[in-house]
């Protein structure tokens, strides 16, 4: 179970506050443009919502191909012959 | 403030028509009670009252968990830092954001096996200890309070801004009568009718954030770039509100006040308590997962507009224009919206953020009297020995109780920037609550005394550090805009911790002390009892299941 959850928690963890240390400690970073006004800051703050939603996504995926049916062939013995 | 020409700058500062507002607004507050007396007529078990009688879609409930998270502090406070701040701003929406995978990831699902009603359930299933049940009921409290403080603080000022009401009694009625309503709420809808209003509340959040954002970007072209170059001309710190640093880069203090607040945000939101008892209104930990994947999408998107209305106000309301308007930064958005759309999107986005108060204080309402009514009383004073309709007659006078103190604090604390108020929950939340909600989930060895001293550490060392930090006493802003102090009185300053979010050091302790108390702890931990738990957290077995029972 921990297969996906634990990587994926390091992850998110690890990404963020790599966004939180560049932004306090590395501003300047931050200034480097892209394109126009728009700088590396911003992306990279878009970024930590894609991230967000990837992570969330394949979460999903990841436990209803792995998880539910783990959790489904437990439960059936474990309530063995009664009813649901 | 003070004398008769500021009460005259504070009559022309109301933005739009007052009676337009109004209307909207109680057009809002008709259909929100129309739903909940008609959804409220079979009420009566604790699963109807606390939980909604498990009967929420996974979509429903996400959308209402959504509701529940974006407060007013948020809606109204977070474009308002980025319109007055800038980047600094982001850093709050993208800790928002965030924070929901660790719920997703590793709270939902087991949480919503393990526990019946409140967090007090997870940690008394797999603890079994009085005095544990006792402890998180506090903390719950204790954050719920926090919370409620905040979205009481916001609606006086919105109210100033929005129904033209200046004097100060006026407002003190207002916020009286958005106690009393959500009292109502809570009364006669339980938790089916609250989240029905969150549900409704939500949408229209969502549909009115869209429309303003999608019609600020129009002013610009469609083109991200313009609108970050038209924020920056009309700023006076120029370029500097793109990049971090305007706020919190201004010295090492300040730096690591943000560190702080970033741990804060992203551990906060698998502690807060009115956000997992949402859990428990789906009828299973399926539909729990679901529910949680459609409320990050829904935030997610919120936050993603907070960029562009927050750059929005800048550019085309101004800094100082937000700042002298009754509300100071949590009226950037109703005047962004005055701006674009006139009166009949003020008075949307007006109305909206009245919503928002109302959902998010009934909200908090039923969770705090919940685990008053369900873990001290039936809990811990009776000992499980109450019949469940005393129990809700007992949830049903705590909400009552805490609808006045949350009237009375709103009335006291006016005008102090609802996010930051917010991120204090954050870190109480983070730190009193999420340490024992992960140990007891996933440590073997985890014990009663290990709770004991997590819980009451956490909490206790991050309301001390609030005290003795700059919110309390002696602070001034280097950037203008009111104090933000409690103690505005310059000479008396008690405040030794330097920072203002105490999570930096209030959350590694809680951490550490909940694992020293473990180790340290004589009697073996009950492994049997993790065993079994680890098994209903994954498969359900003994879970209280939803539908029709």
């Amino acid at each position: 179970m921990g297969s996906f959850v634990g990587p994926a928690c390091a992850l998110f963890i690890i990404w963020y506050s790599l966004f939180v240390i560049i932004a306090v400690f590395a501003p300047g970073f931050m200034r480097i443009s892209v394109f126009g006004d728009l700088n590396v800051g911003l992306c990279f703050a878009v970024l930590q919502f894609a991230s967000t939603f990837a992570i969330a996504v394949s979460y999903r995926l990841w436990a209803r191909r792995r998880l539910d049916p783990l959790s489904d062939r437990l439960r059936h013995r474990l309530e063995g012959g009664r009813r649901q | 403030m003070t004398g008769l020409s500021a009460a005259g700058s504070l009559a022309s500062a109301v933005v739009g028509t007052p009676s337009l507002n109004f209307t909207i607004f109680a057009v809002f507050v008709v259909v929100t009670l129309v739903i909940a007396i008609s959804v409220a007529r079979k009420n009566n078990s604790a699963t109807d009252y606390y939980a909604g009688g498990r009967t929420f879609t996974g979509l429903q409930n996400g959308i209402a968990t959504g509701g529940d998270y974006l407060s007013a502090a948020t809606f109204l406070g977070t474009p308002g830092i980025i319109a007055i701040y800038g980047y600094d701003g982001i850093l709050y929406s993208v800790g928002f954001i965030v924070g929901w995978l660790l719920v997703l990831l590793l709270v939902s699902e087991p949480f919503r096996n393990t526990g019946r009603y409140t967090m007090a359930d997870v940690l008394d299933l797999r603890l079994k200890a009085a005095p544990v049940r006792a402890a998180a009921a506090l903390s719950t409290l204790m954050v719920s309070l926090f919370y409620l403080l905040a979205q009481m603080a916001g609606a006086g000022a919105l109210v100033s801004l929005l129904l033209g009401v200046n004097s100060s009694v006026g407002q003190d009625v207002v916020v009286a009568v958005v106690g009393i309503l959500m009292i109502f709420y809570v009364l006669v809808g339980g938790m089916k009718g609250t989240t029905w209003v969150q549900v409704v509340k939500a949408t229209i959040l969502a549909a009115g954030t869209v429309v303003t954002t999608i019609w600020m970007l129009s002013r610009a072209g469609f083109s991200l770039p313009a609108l970050l170059h038209h924020a920056a001309a009309s700023s006076r710190f120029g370029t500097a509100v793109l990049s971090p640093g305007l706020e919190y880069g201004v010295n090492t203090v300040s730096k690591f006040d943000f560190i702080s607040l970033a741990i804060a945000l992203v551990l906060g939101t698998a502690g807060l308590p009115h956000v997992l008892m949402r859990l428990y209104t789906v009828p299973n930990a399926r539909e729990a997962r679901r529910s949680v994947t459609w409320t990050i999408w829904l935030v997610g998107l919120f936050y993603l507009c907070t960029f562009v209305l927050g750059f929005g106000a800048m550019w085309l309301v101004g800094g100082k224009r937000i700042l002298s308007a009754p509300g100071g930064s949590n009226s950037a958005v109703p005047l962004l919206a005055d701006k674009l759309g006139g009166t009949l999107l003020l008075g949307i986005m007006a109305a909206v953020a009245f919503a928002t108060i109302l959902a998010v204080v009934a909200g908090l309402t039923i969770t705090a009297s919940a685990s008053f009514a369900h873990d001290v009383y039936a809990g811990v004073l009776r000992r499980g020995k109450t019949d469940p309709g005393d129990e809700v007659r007992v949830a049903r006078i705590t909400a009552v109780v805490i609808g006045i103190i949350a009237v009375l604090g709103g009335i006291s604390a006016k005008g102090i920037n609802v996010a930051f108020l917010v991120g204090l929950a954050f870190a109480i939340a983070a730190a009193a609550n999420l340490p024992s909600i992960l140990y007891s989930l996933f440590w073997p060895r985890f014990t009663a005394r290990g709770a004991l001293w997590s819980i009451y550490g956490g909490l206790i060392s991050s309301v001390v550090l609030i005290i003795f930090s700059p919110v309390f006493s002696g602070q001034t802003k280097p950037l203008g805009g009111t104090s933000s102090s409690l103690i505005t009185d310059p000479h008396i300053n008690f405040a030794f911790f330097p920072l203002n979010n105490p999570g930096i050091v209030a959350i590694p302790l809680a951490f550490f002390l909940g694992w020293l108390g473990t180790v340290t702890d004589r009697q073996p931990a009950d492994s049997d009892r993790f065993a079994r738990m680890q098994v209903r957290a994954l498969t359900g077995v003994g879970a209280e299941r939803g539908g029709r029972s």
